[in-house]
């Protein structure tokens, strides 16, 4: 078990908007530091970007999100490079006349490295390239569905027992 | 160390590039308002179904016809029926409300008011002229003296049994005088309801 916190920036591929700002991620996994892993983790990513919302309101809504990866690391003796593959899903508050919260569904990638502090901790850096297909947008005569590409670099630490 | 180094270059260079803009005005249009375009209809009581057009309009103030993703009610389906962008009277006269909806979250009404049909008219018919079809002009009288309205609906046609109506359009029905007789009835019903009845033997001899 562990927790990230990173930063991520996100560019929408139909539309031009961004989107940058924190995210923290609480995990769970069960595996082997050395060989496969299975982590099913927590993500609260912060909002300072108004993209769907068309009210006056500052921003759309914070994104809550859960994941399930997939994980190989290498034994390297003092590192363990990993790749991680998986999927989530989440939501967020939007302000619209016709929708007020929006899901979304996402497949990311993962590389990184764990470093061993002692047999219980180890510091995990990573690099995650997230595409994210949200909600389609309800504006009556059309739904129209929005993707975004989300480069996230984090730092975490874990506990294994 | 080498490949930690790596690694944590790398990091910082995502790091760096990640702090990036922020969009703070939403690029999507939100939906303001729907709206019937007329306002205060009229229809006929035996007019074909009247088309009508709903206009959404988005927060940036651009326009759309939605006319087809909007609910269409009638307040009165005695009076008129509503379905997808059109409208059908139901009555010989009457006043009800058109009404326009999305999930309940933008509407729009407009009153509606069917006109009521008084009398008909009718071209001469030649009762002598038996077996040779022949052709009477219709057309309605409405009230407010609205006179020369075709007859496209709601109006069924029939004949007594001295003669055969081989056609009907909106202004015109061929009927064929099947015996020497001395008066033909041409009868037209209203909604089922209301019979207007025309005696040619007394308007042509």
């Amino acid at each position: 078990m562990g927790v990230n916190y990173g930063v991520f920036s996100e560019n929408f591929s139909d539309i031009d908007a961004k989107s940058s700002s924190d995210i923290v991620t609480l995990k769970i996994g069960y595996g082997d530091i050395k060989a496969y892993a299975v982590e099913f983790s927590f993500d609260y990513m912060q909002n300072n970007s108004k993209i769907f919302s068309s009210t006056d309101v500052s921003s759309d809504g914070d994104k809550i999100g859960f994941n399930i990866n997939l994980l190989k690391s290498f034994d390297l003796n003092y590192l363990y490079p990993f790749i991680k593959i998986g999927f989530g899903a989440g939501s967020l508050t939007i302000e619209r006349a016709l929708q007020d919260t929006l899901s979304y569904g996402s497949f990311q990638g993962s590389v990184g490295t764990y470093i061993p502090l002692s047999e219980s901790f180890d510091i995990e850096l990573g690099y995650e390239l997230r595409h994210t297909s949200y909600e389609s947008i309800n504006t009556v005569v059309a739904n129209t569905s929005y993707s975004s590409l989300i480069n996230i670099a984090y730092f975490g630490i874990n506990y294994r027992y | 160390m080498q490949y930690l180094k790596k690694i944590t270059f790398i990091c910082l260079c995502t790091l760096l590039i990640s702090c990036g803009d922020n969009t703070t005005v939403s690029p999507l249009k939100d939906v303001s308002s729907i709206s019937i375009d007329d306002t205060n209809i009229s229809i006929y009581a035996t007019q074909a179904a009247k088309t009508l057009t709903a206009t959404l309009t988005y927060n940036d103030g651009t326009t759309v016809n939605a006319s087809a993703d909007l609910l269409w009610a009638s307040s009165a389906s005695g009076v008129f029926n509503a379905s997808t962008a059109s409208i059908v009277a139901t009555s010989n006269g009457g006043d009800a409300n058109l009404s326009i909806d999305y999930k309940s979250t933008f509407n729009d009404f407009t009153a509606v008011h069917v006109k009521k049909l008084l009398t008909i008219n009718y071209s001469d018919l030649n009762i002598s002229d038996v077996g040779t079809p022949q052709t009477i002009y219709v057309s309605g009288n409405y009230e407010n003296n609205e006179t020369n309205i075709t007859m496209e609906n709601n109006i069924l046609w029939s004949v007594d049994s001295n003669a055969t109506i081989t056609d009907i359009n909106a202004t015109q029905i061929t009927l064929t005088v099947d015996y020497n007789v001395t008066s033909i009835e041409l009868r037209a019903t209203l909604f089922n309801a209301t019979i207007y009845a025309e005696d040619f033997n007394k308007t042509f001899n």
